[in-house]
């Protein structure tokens, strides 16, 4: 293949739609990595879609061009409530913690809204590394809290940093946590207000003293029980 | 994104180890290595498994002054390594080997301040370039690339054809590309 060639025929929109056969793709890979031109437009590409893929794309006015329909809220939320304090309330909660201190006495003030009395026991979700195809579904626990238990699978992290954001990358929620120790989980708590029931939600995680580090994207729906 | 021409300069500095060039030559062809492994592999560790494997292969025969005898064909030659390494993976199952001992391509666990600052401003650049695209077309990405739905569902919605769908891709990836440009001349 060359560059008129891959010009005219739309390779690199073809290659992305993985509309190619595998002939006319490694083709058009061979080309792409030695032609100055393509490889300049496919480095443009490669960050649009794992930019994307990623959930960063932010926008809270996000226009249906088709018929999708709109998901009912998982919980009441009051009127301007990501507007005020919620967001920013909602970024400092979002922590790695210790499940039981935490669930009954941490920021999120579950002891507070509910009727626990004594020790909780949650079963948090484990989510792994965005699986093309798979998704985990996870479901809230009692006191109206999401627990994840996210694999880190192994990455030596300097230091963890993270965004929750919607299918539309609207974020949910952001901070940065504590490194595990001995290679656990990083464990995150959300309030259910801050998701909606049905809906799809990308968490990544990155290391915040690296740039040169693909983050981990961890794809899940927030489905009730 | 800056059109970038190897020559024989940049290919001896390479040899040589020279720090800025192979952070250059990591973050150029770590694009380009994304964009291929994504359409191989479905899981994020394999990818970077066999990124990294990549890198420290042809590193390795760089090194070794094997491989590539001219700057023109340091691209072909990545390419090649990465589609070895691919077959490799696939016919083991299994992920790649960690990188040897004698790999010391340019440390990227403890990176600069400078560095750790340039992440978070990439990052912001790829978001604002995204946000500013017209909102269809915004979501049309969101479409294709978070979701991944059907295509041919996406045609059917949007009651457009293939032809126009790679279109709208088309127009969607160069304002993409415009916009991130300026983000970085700003």
């Amino acid at each position: 293949m060359d560059h008129p060639q891959a010009v005219e025929t739309l390779a690199m929109e073809r290659y992305l739609l993985r509309e190619m056969n595998d002939t006319e793709r490694d083709a058009f890979e061979d080309h792409y990595f030695s032609c100055v031109e393509c490889a300049e437009d496919a480095r443009a590409a490669a960050v649009m879609q794992e930019g994307v893929a990623g959930g960063v794309a932010r926008s809270a006015d996000v226009v249906s061009i088709g018929d999708r329909p709109k998901v009912a809220a998982f919980r009441p939320k009051t009127t301007s409530w990501r507007n005020s304090i919620a967001l920013p309330w909602a970024a400092a909660a979002l922590l790695a913690v210790g499940l039981g201190y935490q669930t009954l006495e941490g920021p999120f003030g579950v002891a507070r809204s509910t009727t626990f009395t004594g020790a909780v026991a949650l079963a948090p979700a484990t989510l792994r590394p965005a699986s093309r195809g798979e998704e985990t579904v996870v479901t809230p626990g009692p006191g109206g809290v999401l627990t994840l238990a996210v694999d880190l699978g192994g990455s030596p992290f300097g230091g963890v940093a993270y965004d929750l954001s919607s299918a539309d990358g609207r974020v949910v929620a952001s901070g940065t946590a504590p490194v595990p120790v001995g290679g656990a989980a990083l464990l995150l708590m959300l309030p259910t207000q801050t998701v909606s029931n049905n809906s799809r939600y990308v968490l990544t995680v990155r290391d915040s003293t690296s740039k040169n580090l693909t983050p981990h994207t961890y794809r899940f729906t927030v489905r009730a029980p | 994104m800056p059109r970038y021409e190897f020559d024989r300069a940049y290919l001896e500095r390479l040899i040589a180890g020279d720090p800025d060039t192979e952070r250059h030559f990591t973050s150029y062809f770590g694009d380009l290595l994304m964009l291929k492994l994504r359409s191989r592999f479905r899981s994020r560790e394999q990818i970077d498994d066999a990124r990294q494997e990549t890198f420290a292969r042809v590193f390795n025969s760089l090194r070794r002054k094997e491989g590539v005898k001219s700057p023109e064909a340091l691209g072909a030659f990545v390419n090649s390594v990465c589609n070895n390494v691919v077959f490799e993976m696939y016919r083991s199952g299994a992920r790649a080997q960690p990188l040897e001992d004698e790999f010391d391509a340019a440390d990227e666990r403890q990176p600069s301040a400078e560095a750790s600052v340039a992440a978070g401003e990439d990052r912001e650049r790829v978001r604002a370039a995204l946000v500013g695209l017209p909102p269809k077309e915004r979501e049309l990405l969101t479409w294709l690339f978070f979701e991944e739905r059907d295509k041919d569902q996406i045609c059917r919605d949007l009651n457009i054809d293939r032809d126009y769908l790679r279109v709208l891709l088309h127009r969607a990836k160069n304002r993409f590309r415009e916009r991130f440009t300026q983000e970085s001349t700003e």
